[in-house]
């Protein structure tokens, strides 16, 4: 080398340069036929001197339709084309072709030098870019300073329709306003991407609701943001699934609000996160000083209740306690409620109390009225039973003065014995009017509510036997003891069988039977006296209970054991129920609710 | 029933459940020269009224076994005994007492003629009488009231 002269070492490289260059270099002639390539051309298009320059490059005879050389050699312009063809392996390529003309001295072009430069690997890249971009499942445009849509992808055009050089506020919203919140001003002024949430109408006129980020996609040499590009996500399915879920939360809120009940949730740190305003009005606390309390629950709630909880399962409840309000004052509850859990992940306790005051004070208004009434029926009654002893009496002396007028001893003899049997039925009828409106207070005791049937049995069997009437008993076992008055509940078994006993002596049937039965169901302790014998028609079952108002005949009964006994199973907080049709017997029923019993030891009922 | 006598004209039946008050008005009838039956047992009143054929019924309402208004009813239907006045002795008032209240509302249901008239115990024998007299339409009868 060193050999070499200067112009030596030009040539040579040129002369390399020409051949070992990467870019395929033809000179063709304006019949485009190859006059040279160089060593790239070849290696690539394969040995193609001589002939033209459409059958090296496109394997083909016929001129390139996007071929301008022919207007270089015409008008001496450098050009730059894009060429597809095929190598001589015969792979398809593509080629940026630059046509640069070889001017003689005279002006003339006789030859065009073509450089073609493989871009089949830049295509490609684009190629698999702009399928990208237009593929892209959001909606993506590019957006220039003036807000007019340059770019956009074709889910944004299905939405959004074609822009067609409108502006981004005009194809999102159709609207002639920039938006309020438009996150594109945003990145013109900051450079900075910005996101928000938008509204939107789309081609067909619907509302979409979608959330776009913008950042600055081209900048100019001075840092300022040329284009922005906008990728978007619809989110129309959350919106509307989180305006459902606010319109159940708002419903929700406002049942818990506007709730008869009051009702206390906790989380599963057990702080209190619901406190309704039943809550606060039952237990005199603000929700503001109890929400988010730790232990509230547990603090203000009934330890039974809350005990009952602990077990989990499914709901609780007690249908009557009592809670304490803030001022310490007891009232009367009945709550339910139950441990809340979600795929055994635990999320708290809700507690629902049903204020029993107003309840209890109706009961006791109805209690006292029922009692009132009973009071009324007695004297209505009373003035019957009395009118007809009077009219005894009367008759007695009216009778015996005719006797004495006559001087008839057998008629004076018998104005005598009415005298004598109607003075008899004011003792008789003063005694049980006695007890009945001495108004005993029950003397209550823890009892076996069965065994008092037991011995009620027992105490009418054989003389049920000697009237032919068979007695058959159903007592439940193991029913609890409960506070009743043992004495007063026996007398009223007593009177029921005692009338079965009557109601079947009057009937014609031949087998006559009495049912005694004893259980208890829903926390309420039943008896039952059924009989087959003579039913009741409507007349007599519709004042059954009423003072005085016997079927017995003159001197069999007062009247007032059925009144009796409803007083007494009143005072035990309970009620009698009548079932009977004429010829088919009757079925009394005595039924105790257990949370209306009295008190062991006189006290008044068990939930006052 | 009280003697056989001839004489007495009008024959007048006591229907109620109380012995006692059977037996006083039954002396007091035949004191006023009536002719008198009675019956304290509901079953036996039919029977004995087809026998005795009495001219009006003296009858109370609360009874065992049958009501008065059946016994009414029973009564008002037959043609035989349709036209028979019946008075109602009754401890009841006629219009403040169940009984009696829905007595009147039974006659008016089944669309039965009013009872001839309503005597409240304890009776009073002058009204008694005046009431039987007025009904039998021989108010020019003597009256005994035993006064």
């Amino acid at each position: 080398m060193s050999t070499m002269d200067i112009k030596e070492v030009r040539e040579w490289v040129c002369s390399e340069l020409y051949e070992q260059m990467p870019v395929s270099v033809a000179v063709i002639d304006s019949d485009f036929k190859i006059v040279d390539a160089n060593n790239t051309f070849v290696q690539t298009f394969g040995e193609m001197k001589g002939r033209s320059c459409h059958e090296a490059i496109k394997r083909s005879r016929l001129y390139c339709e996007e071929c301008e050389a022919g207007k270089t050699f015409v008008d001496g312009k450098v050009r730059i084309n894009k060429v597809s063809g095929i190598d001589r392996f015969g792979n398809k390529i593509s080629y940026l072709i630059h046509l640069f003309p070889l001017v003689a001295e005279d002006g003339s072009i006789p030859y065009i030098i073509e450089m073609a430069a493989d871009s089949t690997l830049i295509d490609e890249l684009q190629e698999r870019y702009e399928l990208l971009f237009d593929k892209t499942p959001c909606y993506i445009c590019i957006i220039d300073r003036q807000f007019q849509v340059i770019q956009t992808n074709r889910k944004f055009r299905d939405t959004f329709g074609e822009p067609g050089g409108r502006y981004c506020h005009q194809v999102y919203k159709q609207s002639p306003n920039i938006c309020e919140e438009c996150p594109a001003v945003r990145v013109f002024q900051t450079g900075a991407e910005h996101s928000t949430r938008q509204r939107g109408v789309d081609v067909h006129g619907n509302t979409t609701y979608y959330m776009v980020t913008a950042a600055p996609l081209i900048k100019g040499p001075d840092g300022t943001v040329e284009t922005v590009m906008e990728i978007a996500f619809d989110v129309s399915r959350i919106v509307e699934l989180e305006e459902q879920i606010k319109e159940l939360f708002d419903i929700q809120e406002f049942v818990i609000a506007s709730s008869m009940d009051a009702l206390i949730v906790t989380d599963f740190k057990d702080r209190i996160i619901i406190f309704n305003r039943s809550a606060e009005k039952l237990f005199g606390y603000s929700a503001m000083d109890v929400i988010g309390k730790r232990g509230f629950f547990n603090e203000i709630l009934p330890g039974e209740f809350t005990g009952l909880l602990k077990d989990n399962g499914g709901p609780k409840q007690i249908r009557e306690t009592t809670i304490k309000n803030r001022d310490g004052e007891s009232i009367p509850v009945r709550i339910s409620g139950s441990c809340l859990s979600s795929e055994d992940k635990f999320l708290g306790h809700a507690a629902f109390l049903q204020d029993l005051r107003k309840i209890k004070q109706l009961e006791d208004e109805k209690l006292s009225a029922e009692r009132l009434a009973a009071v009324g029926q007695t004297v209505a009654g009373l003035a019957h039973g009395i009118k007809n002893i009077i009219t005894g009496l009367e008759g007695g002396l009216y009778v015996m003065k005719t006797g004495m007028r006559k001087s008839d001893v057998e008629t004076i003899g018998k104005g005598l014995t009415m005298l004598d049997s109607n003075i008899r039925r004011i003792s008789h009828f003063v005694r049980e009017f006695l007890s009945f409106a001495r108004g005993k207070v029950p003397e209550v005791d823890m009892t076996e509510p069965v065994s008092i049937a037991a011995e009620v049995f027992e105490l009418y069997k054989y003389a049920a036997q000697q009237e032919g009437i068979e007695i058959v008993t159903d007592f439940q076992d193991g029913v609890p003891p409960a506070p009743m008055d043992r004495e007063a509940i026996h007398t009223c078994i007593s009177n029921l069988v005692s009338n079965a006993i009557d109601a079947c002596q009057m009937s014609d049937k031949d087998s006559k039977v009495i049912t005694i039965r004893a259980y208890e169901e829903n926390e309420t302790i039943i008896y039952e006296v059924s009989d087959n014998g003579i039913g009741m028609d409507y007349d007599v079952k519709k004042k059954v209970f009423t003072s005085f108002f016997s079927t017995k005949g003159s001197h069999q009964g007062t009247g007032l054991g059925l009144l009796l006994t409803k007083k007494t199973v009143q005072e035990h907080g309970g009620q009698v129920r009548l079932d009977s049709e004429p010829e088919e017997g009757a079925t009394f029923r005595l039924e105790f609710p257990r949370n209306r019993l009295p008190k062991p030891g006189g006290e008044e009922h068990v939930d006052s | 029933m009280s003697g056989g006598d001839v004489l007495k004209k009008n024959k007048i039946m006591v229907v109620d459940d109380e012995q006692d008050i059977v037996d006083y008005l039954s002396i007091f009838l035949d004191d006023n020269d009536y002719q008198v039956a009675s019956a304290t047992d509901t079953d036996e009143v039919m029977p004995l009224v087809e026998k005795f054929k009495p001219d009006l019924m003296l009858l109370d309402i609360v009874m065992p076994k049958k009501t008065g208004f059946a016994i009414y009813k029973g009564l008002k239907e037959d043609p035989c005994f349709s036209d028979m006045p019946i008075l109602i002795v009754s401890a009841f008032s006629k219009t403040r007492d169940f009984p009696q209240v829905e007595f009147d509302r039974m006659i008016k249901e089944n669309n039965l003629p009013r009872p001839g008239g309503y005597v409240e115990k304890p009776i009073d024998r002058k009204r008694l009488l005046e009431l039987i007299k007025s009904q039998l339409g021989e108010n020019d009868r003597n009256v005994d009231n035993g006064h």
